[in-house]
């Protein structure tokens, strides 16, 4: 191309606009590591979050993992590996390099997988836990703003004169299934389960009425408590949450049902002990220390808690067998 | 043979292939587990759709043999197949390309067996390639993978006299350079890495 | 509002976001051209940078991402017959066809002008109608999302050319390929015959890309090619298009951004099947239909106008209620969930300034797209004296990276040459590719509303009918059928019965 005319300009500011937009995308790749003797990491970590982007998993992940850059010295690559209700990702850790440069973020849905034969390997036993950093307490069931149901207790008494009418939305297989069933089994009541898909569908099902109680998480649909379009029944936590001081627990209402979301991390099995131990000393100090990520865990309705690999481990075959048995006994 | 007996082969030949796949599908579908216990489980949907396919390639099997015996019967209806299909060719012009015009027109004369065998073997060259260029990559690596798959296919898809060697190794190792940084190391996203990453 | 609007572009006119926009756009028209790169994918790479930029900026850039990545995929459509992105499939049906008429001009023309209003104008319906909008699209619950679907299917036979039954064929094989992989709602395997690299299915975009770019690559691979064979009319005179020509298409721009613009706004359908019902509905409704496929410029504007109707269509749920109508827009979601936003009811009404920053920087996007293609027009022209066959092999290569970026699994890539052969095999046997995709994106939708609307009846089918605006879908769609038949019934006489 001869001709310097305008034309010509405009392309080359578009490619070159483009250019340092790709060379802008490269944040913090290559930043030497602090720590003295020891050389992991040396090179960006990839994290791989078996859920979809803008949903919670993905935003506690991505947070907890700009956070963690900083501690370890290199910048960690969010990777989002969706499909088969999360066990494309975890299958994909688990077939990675045990060289502690992939890592799974993710949480009590790989622990179902397993229960229900979905997948055959489980976290607890094959994966090198690095580590517990986030709980989400406040699991709870939402109604509409309309709704003739206040709080758990008038839910559970329409549900017993009504069996199977109530149309509760899940992810048939998912987190919120198995609170469905505890619950069931707890006030002894049948519901109409409803498959209604992910987060933000479940929510749809319900502002469109299509079904009459969600399971999801407060810190997701604050907003739509505020604006008046839908109340909860209660929150599945051991005792009130800080951050909801008005909503009532299940255990209070009278039903046994508490249950945490825990985001864990973990490595590939075979993944040398030093290394995930290096990566949960980071993760502690992120989780304990930093207050700017507790602020930012608060403004999402979560919690940031801390703990260690052994310790994790124990708590997620726990929360496991208690998985099994509850959808042993709903069979 | 002519256009007309030629395109009830393919016809044929893809009617009876989908009727077996239906087959294989539906049976397969009482293989499914399910954690939900309704009327319409899993295997509803597939089996539907298998048992459409079948339905269809029925007709198709067909369609396709009434032709073929009713232009093996007289000449007269072979003309009007032929305009029939001269037609739907004609309307199946949206998706076909220089390739086919040719086709076309060489089919009026004595289809030439030995050309024929040529486009097949060029295909299969460039699928087998590629199949090497995907295997490969995990193992070597992006960059040279990649470098390499280029250079080839370059030469494959040009005609010999048109070769510009020079031409094709830079372009190839340039590609596969550029992309590579662009996209490893601007975007971060992760290629696959081998010897040389 | 004004003055929101207003305060909203003075805050995109910094030197800093009018970068960022601008970049964004040329960005997104780099991998919406690119077949094999998509918007999605741009948004993807970008989202964690914003994540160190504040709300605005941040959202500026995936704004022009966003809209570039869509507009992008016309380029290679026309030029090449390949979708630089699914919501371009259809541009290529016509566009191409133009383009080796010689008319290559006119077809950008239509496309990129079309492009730009189809933005604009649903840009406009975002602005002024969402919250409103965004409650009646939650009218639409499983049973109307199966009509839809159904309806939708029944287009197929529009966008068969000659035989129906390889039409439908083509659309049954589609769903079938899309049942491969975790089955809706029981998320048991199906199909995967003990390969649990299928537990996922097959992603859209290997399977969009191999049967449309890598099939096609094989035919041509047939034959050697000889670059001095390929004699292309370069040379393009103004926009190609004439006011008259478009007055002409008034139209169906409207009804195909409308078309966009609805589909956008229900979650979980976007642009790519936006752009193929806006086509066969332009199609069924024009008096030549026959000149569909060929090259005719209403094919044009359809794709191309409901596509980037889509994306303002695609806003309005995710701004008026915090749900994402599309992928993209679910990255965006998380764009803004990171920032401690939550969008939603009281989003809108609150957060003013970011909202209006949002549409301001949709407004400036789209008009820096319109300029940058409309320059740039007859330097993509050139892309057609590439000899193809250094062209072609690099396409594969970056087909290659764009399936394989989406998930980082090789098994992708695979999956493109698997579709990449089907594409070759459904050419070579002549049955038409376009129901392929169509039945693959609709197929699990369908599905999975089938059941879940069942799960909500209690098994019976009769809500189905009856739901409102289920019924409409319905009424329609036997319709169409209906007259379709006749109307070939009636054709068929007046050839005298073949």
């Amino acid at each position: 191309m001869k001709f310097v005319n305008p034309r010509f300009l405009f392309f080359a500011i578009f490619i070159g606009m483009f250019l340092l937009l790709a060379a802008c995308s490269n944040s913090t790749d290559g930043k030497a590591s602090e720590n003295g003797s020891d050389d992991y990491p040396e090179k960006s970590i990839t994290v791989v979050v078996p859920a979809g982007a803008g949903g919670d998993t993905d935003r506690n992940t991505r947070t907890l993992a700009k956070n963690l850059e900083d501690e370890l010295g290199v910048s960690l690559v969010v990777q989002n590996v969706n499909g088969a209700g999360g066990s494309t990702g975890t299958r994909q850790v688990l077939d990675a390099d045990p060289d502690g440069y992939t890592v799974l973020a993710f949480h009590d849905a790989a622990l179902i997988n397993n229960v229900l034969d979905l997948t055959d390997y489980s976290i607890a036993d094959d994966f090198e836990v690095a580590g517990i950093g986030i709980l989400d307490k406040a699991n709870t069931f939402m109604v509409s703003g309309d709704s003739k149901f206040d709080n758990l207790q008038d839910m559970v008494a329409y549900a017993k004169d009504h069996p199977g009418e109530v149309k509760v939305a899940t992810e048939t297989g998912a987190f919120t299934h198995l609170q469905l069933l505890k619950l069931q089994e707890e006030a002894d009541v049948e519901f109409n389960i409803v498959d209604a898909g992910g987060a933000a569908d479940k929510i749809k099902a319900l502002l469109g009425g299509q079904v009459d109680v969600v399971p999801t998480s407060l810190g997701l649909v604050q907003e739509y408590v505020d604006s008046g379009k839908m109340k909860s029944l209660g929150v599945m936590s051991d005792e009130r949450l800080e951050l909801f001081p008005d909503v009532p627990t299940f255990k209070e209402q009278g039903y046994d049902v508490v249950f945490d979301k825990i985001f864990f991390w973990a490595f590939p099995p075979e993944t040398p002990d030093d290394v995930v131990n290096k990566f949960s000393d980071a993760m502690e100090k992120v989780v304990k220390e930093n207050g700017e990520f507790a602020d930012k865990l608060k403004g999402y309705g979560v919690n940031p808690e801390y703990v260690g690999p052994g310790e994790a481990e124990k708590l997620i075959k726990e929360t496991q067998n208690n998985y099994k048995e509850i959808y042993d006994s709903s069979k | 043979m002519n256009v007309h007996e030629k395109l009830k082969t393919k016809d044929l030949i893809a009617a009876i292939a989908l009727l077996i796949i239906s087959i294989i599908i539906y049976t397969d579908t009482f293989n499914m587990k399910t954690l939900t216990v309704s009327q319409v489980g899993p295997d509803f949907a597939p089996r539907v759709v298998s048992i459409g396919i079948f339905i269809l390639s029925l007709i198709l099997l067909f369609q396709t043999l009434k032709d073929w015996i009713m232009a093996a019967k007289n000449v007269s209806s072979a003309k009007a197949s032929y305009i029939k299909d001269a037609k739907e060719m004609e309307s199946n012009k949206g998706y076909e390309n220089d390739n086919d015009v040719q086709d076309h027109v060489s089919a009026t004369l004595i289809e030439d067996k030995a050309s024929r065998w040529l486009r097949y073997k060029n295909v299969l060259i460039t699928t087998v390639l590629i199949v090497l260029y995907i295997l490969l990559m995990p193992i070597i690596g992006f960059l040279i993978t990649t470098a390499v798959y280029l250079f080839i296919q370059f030469c494959l898809l040009g005609q010999r006299k048109y070769w510009n060697i020079p031409l094709f190794l830079i372009l190839s190792i340039l590609t596969s350079v550029i992309v590579y940084y662009v996209f490893r190391l601007g975007f971060e996203v992760m290629l696959p890495a081998g010897i040389l990453g | 509002m004004l003055a929101d609007l207003i305060a909203g572009f003075s805050t995109m006119f910094q030197l800093y976001n009018m970068f960022l926009v601008i970049a964004g756009v040329a960005m997104g028209l780099v991998f919406g051209s690119i077949p094999g790169l998509t918007a999605t994918m741009a948004v993807a790479i970008c989202l964690p940078i914003t994540f160190v930029m504040d709300p605005s900026s941040g959202m500026a850039l995936l704004m022009g991402l966003y809209i570039g990545g869509v507009s992008g995929g016309l380029i290679p459509a026309i030029l090449l017959k390949l979708p630089g992105t699914p919501s371009s499939i259809s541009t290529t049906f016509d566009g191409y066809p133009m383009a080796q008429k010689g008319e290559a001009g006119k077809a950008f023309g239509f496309a990129i002008i079309c492009s730009f209003l189809g933005g604009i104008l649903s840009i406009f319906v975002l602005i002024l109608i969402s919250p409103p909008l965004a409650e009646f699209a939650l009218k639409f619950g499983p049973i109307e999302y199966f009509a839809i679907t159904i309806f939708a299917l029944t287009l197929i036979s529009s966008l068969s050319e000659g035989s129906i039954v390889k039409g439908m064929l083509s659309a049954l094989l589609g769903m079938f390929l899309a049942m491969v992989g975790s089955a809706p709602i029981d998320a048991f395997p199906r199909f995967t015959f003990g390969m649990y690299q299928l537990d996922a299915g097959f992603s859209l975009l290997p399977a969009l890309i191999g049967l449309f770019a890598v099939g096609e690559i094989l035919i041509i691979s047939e034959k050697k090619i000889n670059p001095l064979a390929q004699k292309m009319n370069t040379k393009l005179k103004g926009i190609g298009v004439s006011i008259k020509d478009f007055i002409s298409q008034g139209w169906n721009f409207l009804r195909s951004s409308l078309i966009g613009i609805g589909i956008g706004i229900l979650p979980g359908i976007g642009g790519g099947t936006a752009n193929i019902i806006a086509y066969a509905t332009a199609k069924n409704q024009s008096k030549t239909p026959e000149k569909f496929g060929k090259g005719i410029a209403d094919g044009v504007v359809a794709s191309e106008s409901s596509n980037n109707a889509a994306i303002g269509g695609a806003l309005v749920p995710l701004m008026a209620l915090g749900i994402p109508g599309d992928t993209v827009t679910a990255m965006l979601l998380g764009g803004l969930v990171i920032h401690g936003l939550q969008p939603g009811p009281i989003f809108f009404t609150q957060n003013t300034d970011i909202v209006y920053g949002i549409f301001a920087a949709l407004i400036i996007a789209n008009i820096a797209m319109l300029l940058f293609l409309i320059y740039g027009m007859r330097y993509f022209i050139r892309i057609l004296s590439i000899p193809r066959h250094i062209l072609l092999p690099i396409i594969i290569a970056l087909c290659a990276v764009g399936a394989f970026a989406e998930n980082n699994r090789v098994f992708d890539i695979w999956a493109l040459l698997f579709f990449g052969i089907l594409g070759y095999l459904l050419i070579k046997f002549k049955f038409p590719i376009a129901p392929v995709i169509l039945g693959f994106i609709l197929g699990p939708i369908a599905e999975t509303n089938l059941r879940r609307g069942l799960q909500l009846t209690d098994e019976s089918f009769w809500p189905f009918l009856t739901h409102p605006i289920a019924a409409v879908f319905w009424v329609i769609a036997i319709g169409s059928v209906v007259l379709k038949a006749w109307g070939n019934h009636k054709k068929k006489k007046s050839l005298g019965g073949v």
